[in-house]
């Protein structure tokens, strides 16, 4: 028994155990908190009998450690590890596309990951490309469900483009029995009356930058005359999620070292009436000034403190709100391949660049070295060691080995790695304890909620 | 009992648990018919990753794209594994 296959601990009222092989959840009582802490500490029964009857009943002390061989029964805790069961990057079959439908954008936010992209050659994605890369998804041999995702850039900087290519995919996607799903990343500047009605009637989700605090936004998200959007994009969003019934949206807002107290980013939000919402650390290099580092952790720790207290307060009132870090599935969760594959850039996921050129993911456009080939080639795509280095660097096979929240994180964003620690050898520590923060947080609403 | 702990819990003190599943029939401790009552350990959630080692996801409808746009984790992603109506 190692601690790397049960995770104990405590938040606010409860002492909880996460049974990391079978992904179960359980709540303790103090008695059985210390029995299997003892346990894992590799204590011996007669041991944690002897530390526990110090303390407790004898009753009680048996009472526990019965449960606790029950469940080890059931396999729902102490259950047997997982054999990695990896079946290798030919094996997935490709789902899902990003198309960085237009790689120039009318703002110029500063923590943005691919600001520098704005001067390549081809900034807007010519419908062949598009019907290409459809057309590569469409012959994937991968079942019957589809993925495409429209980035940027600013993606509706290219809408006729874009409208052909949904319009062509639907087509496609019908005559083979294909189920296919769009989402648009946007920062909704560009959302007219036209575009408005096209997203809602094409049921596109949507995923909507908006930083939460006017300020906050403003000082991040400008134009390139230095003019902040925070009151354009609240407009335009509130008018696109009116006419859709605030449905199928994320409003994405992002933390940097100026907004650690972030929780007061969801506020405004929440007066909104967006209720659907996700907050992300910033990917920066450690000398940006926005750059979050170590030191911001206890902050940022208490702010997601605060941000359950938000939670549990709203939905007491009867107006619950969705936040994607507090979102957790341990019963109808992702199957153990989904989760042995990561986050699946490079292998279940690719991004085209506008000019056809193929990469593990989006963040890695205009990263030549990682570059899988292009889709306006005959045998589009192509082995790169490199991509396949992402799943096989160092972190993965020994630091997330002995991690308990290794089957929960898709071992973390290797693009945000590279980007903050420079190489793909260690993880990101930041990263990491956030995660392991926040998980630790979804798994006390499910225990609250039961 | 090939079980981890030696325990030998009294008849009448013990009932077997039902942990959900109502009346159990393998007693860890031997104590066939009877049921124990969880008091100290409340299974929140039971997960299933044991039994998906095997699952073809030709037909799983997770999302697929990576995980930072719509901020969230694998593991955070709900996978639909019904097929819909």
């Amino acid at each position: 028994m190692v601690k790397k296959d049960v995770h104990l601990f405590a938040c606010r009222d409860m002492k909880l155990v996460y049974d990391v092989n079978s992904g179960s959840l359980h709540q303790v009582d103090e008695p059985a908190a210390e029995a299997i802490e003892l346990l894992l500490q590799g204590c011996a029964i007669q041991e944690v009998t002897a530390s526990l009857t110090e303390r407790f009943s004898r009753e009680t002390v048996q009472e526990v450690l019965v449960e606790i061989q029950s469940l080890k029964e059931e396999s729902l805790l102490f259950s047997a590890p997982l054999a990695r069961h990896d079946p290798g990057v030919s094996s997935y079959p490709l789902k899902a596309l990003c198309l960085l439908l237009s790689q120039d954008c009318n703002l110029s936010c500063r923590y943005c990951f691919a600001r520098d992209e704005k001067t390549r050659d081809v900034l807007l994605m010519p419908l062949e490309v598009g019907r290409r890369a459809v057309d590569f998804l469409l012959e994937s041999d991968s079942g019957r469900h589809r993925e495409i995702d429209f980035f940027g850039g600013e993606p509706l900087l290219n809408f006729p483009v874009f409208k052909e290519i949904v319009a062509y995919a639907k087509k496609e996607a019908r005559a083979r029995g294909i189920e296919l799903t769009f989402t648009l990343t946007t920062n909704a500047l560009l959302c007219t009356e036209e575009i408005v009605g096209f997203l809602n009637r094409e049921a596109i989700s949507v995923v909507l930058s908006l930083d939460g605090r006017p300020a906050v936004h403003d000082a991040m998200r400008q134009d390139s005359r230095g003019r902040g959007s925070y009151r354009s994009a609240l407009q335009n969003i509130r008018r696109l999620l009116e006419e859709r019934d605030y449905r199928n949206y994320y409003i994405r807002g992002t933390i940097t070292k100026h907004n650690l107290d972030f929780s007061r980013d969801v506020e405004p939000l929440l007066k909104q009436g967006f209720d659907s919402l996700s907050l992300e650390p910033v990917v920066a290099s450690p000398g940006e000034d926005y750059a979050l580092e170590a030191a911001d952790l206890p902050q940022m720790e208490r702010e997601y403190e605060r941000l359950l207290d938000l939670f549990l307060d709203h939905q007491a009132a009867g107006k619950p709100f969705l936040f994607y870090h507090f979102l957790v599935d341990l019963e109808k969760g992702p199957c153990l391949y989904k989760r042995l594959s990561g986050c699946g850039a490079g292998r279940e996921y690719l991004a085209v660049a506008a000019d056809g050129s193929l990469y593990p993911c989006h963040q890695f456009s205009g990263r030549d070295e990682y570059c899988m080939g292009s889709i306006m080639d005959e045998e589009p795509l192509q082995e790169n060691a490199r991509v396949e280095a992402l799943y096989e660097a160092a972190r993965i096979q020994r630091e997330c080995a002995e991690c308990w929240a290794r089957y929960l994180c898709g071992f973390g964003c290797a693009a945000a790695v590279l980007t903050q620690t420079g190489g793909l050898e260690m993880n990101d520590f930041l990263s990491c304890a956030l995660q392991k923060m926040r998980l630790e947080k979804a798994l006390y609403l499910q225990a609250n909620q039961s | 009992m090939n079980g981890l702990f030696p325990l030998t819990p009294s008849r009448d003190k013990y009932r077997m648990k039902a942990n959900n599943k109502g009346f159990c029939e393998e007693c860890p401790a031997g104590l066939l018919g009877e049921v124990l009552t969880m008091n100290h350990i409340k299974i929140v959630k039971k997960g299933n990753l044991q039994e998906t080692k095997e699952r073809d996801c030709r037909e799983c409808q997770t999302s697929c794209q990576s995980a930072c746009k719509t901020s969230c984790t694998v593991g955070n992603q709900l996978c639909r594994q019904e097929e819909k109506p």
